[in-house]
């Protein structure tokens, strides 16, 4: 009988350590998942930002460049309209 | 009596073992019980062990799950700005590319004067108007009608005979002047020798080119220059001057006009179609090395 009650306590006591080490590592898993998670997050931030900086001064310079064509594309054809009337004038 | 006493003997003897094998199966039964009632026992027990492992496994499993539930809830929550800065980031960019090609577009139609209502308007208006058709219509019948008139195919026919003919005549009379002058040039040295002194100059000239065709030789020279840089020299008449040991600028630039025509006449090259003056002048302007002249020369400038 007595060997039956301590072969029953170690099974217990077995259990119960298996137990407090899962418990344990589920800890631990959740600790670091949160931390990972966190941090990525905190990273991901960052680079969103960087990006979004890149993006806006991006769609900047393609307006102001689009502009500048236009522009140019515009005082050209003033010039000729003007010079096309001059001439226009000049053999009337 | 020892009879009787011996049957009530056997009968007390009868009723003792018969109490006796009673006992034995009044135990025998009581053990049984107790075998089945440790057995329940055990049973009972183990199925209350397993109730409670069950019950904590679940309850154990239900906290955990409800941990990495709650871990993620807090991820979540912490990621959507993460999430809604990325749309609002993609969103916007499309929005500003979006709106800079609309202004682009316009300012592109501005640029090339595009309206969209007049053109639409002019669409209508040509589309609408009956002249058009009619137009259209008129045009394709007079193309059928011209294409299958006689008269039009008659014409035609003519037209082709005549440029035929013209061509013809024009050559044959070329071909007849030709042989006419080389008669005139062949006799007149005999006929108008002295008289030629008065009256034409020009056939005097040709008298002259007559003669020196045999008698010019030109002597050759190391030098050799690129004669096509003279303006009406290319690669044959080149190669015909180089022929006649022309090969440098200094040979053309030292010769006089009579001579080169003779030697060209020699060669059976007609002279009086390159202007050897300006010959002359350009292979004067190509020896100095001034190439620049030589290329921008005419002959008014010079």
């Amino acid at each position: 009988m007595k060997t039956k009650i301590n072969i029953s306590e170690k099974v217990s006591k077995a259990i119960q350590t298996a137990k407090v080490n899962a418990k344990k590592a589920n800890d631990f898993a959740l600790n670091t998942t949160e931390e990972v998670v966190t941090e990525t997050i905190t990273v991901a931030t960052q680079w969103q930002q960087i990006t979004d900086k890149a993006l806006k001064a991006g769609i900047k310079l393609m307006e102001n460049q689009q502009n500048l064509v236009f522009d140019t594309l515009e005082t050209y054809k003033n010039h000729f309209v003007k010079g096309k009337q001059r001439f226009s004038k000049l053999f009337a | 009596m020892q009879l009787t006493c011996n049957s009530t003997k056997l009968h007390l003897q009868y009723q003792i073992k018969k109490t006796i094998n009673l006992d034995i199966m009044a135990t025998k039964k009581s053990k049984k019980e107790n075998k089945f009632e440790h057995a329940k026992a055990i049973v009972k027990k183990i199925n209350n062990d397993l109730i409670d492992a069950s019950f904590n496994a679940i309850e154990t499993t239900a906290k955990t799950g409800e941990k990495w539930q709650k871990l993620t809830a807090k991820m979540l929550k912490k990621a959507e700005p993460l999430t809604k800065q990325q749309i609002n980031m993609v969103v916007e960019t499309a929005e500003s590319i979006k709106s800079q090609l609309e202004t682009s577009t316009e300012r592109l139609k501005h640029l090339v004067g595009y309206d969209h209502k007049m053109i639409e308007n002019a669409k209508k208006k040509f589309n609408e108007n009956p002249l058009v058709e009619k137009a259209e219509e008129m045009k394709n019948k007079i193309e059928k009608e011209v294409a299958n008139n006689k008269f039009v195919k008659k014409a035609e026919k003519i037209a082709e005979k005549i440029k035929k003919n013209i061509t013809n005549t024009i050559e044959e009379v070329k071909e007849k002047v030709e042989n006419y002058t080389d008669e005139i040039l062949a006799e007149e040295p005999k006929k108008t020798a002295p008289k030629t002194k008065k009256t034409a100059p020009k056939k005097k000239e040709i008298i002259e080119d007559t003669e020196p065709k045999i008698t010019i030789i030109v002597e050759k020279t190391d030098v050799v220059n690129d004669l096509k840089v003279i303006k009406g020299v290319g690669p044959v008449l080149e190669k015909s001057l180089n022929q006649l040991n022309i090969t440098s600028y200094e040979q053309i630039a030292n010769m006089s006009t009579e001579d080169l025509t003779n030697l060209l006449n020699s060669a059976s090259i007609n002279a009086k179609i390159y202007d050897l003056e300006g010959w002359k002048e350009q292979a004067k302007l190509a020896m100095l090395g001034d190439f620049e002249a030589v290329k921008n020369w005419t002959k008014n400038n010079n």
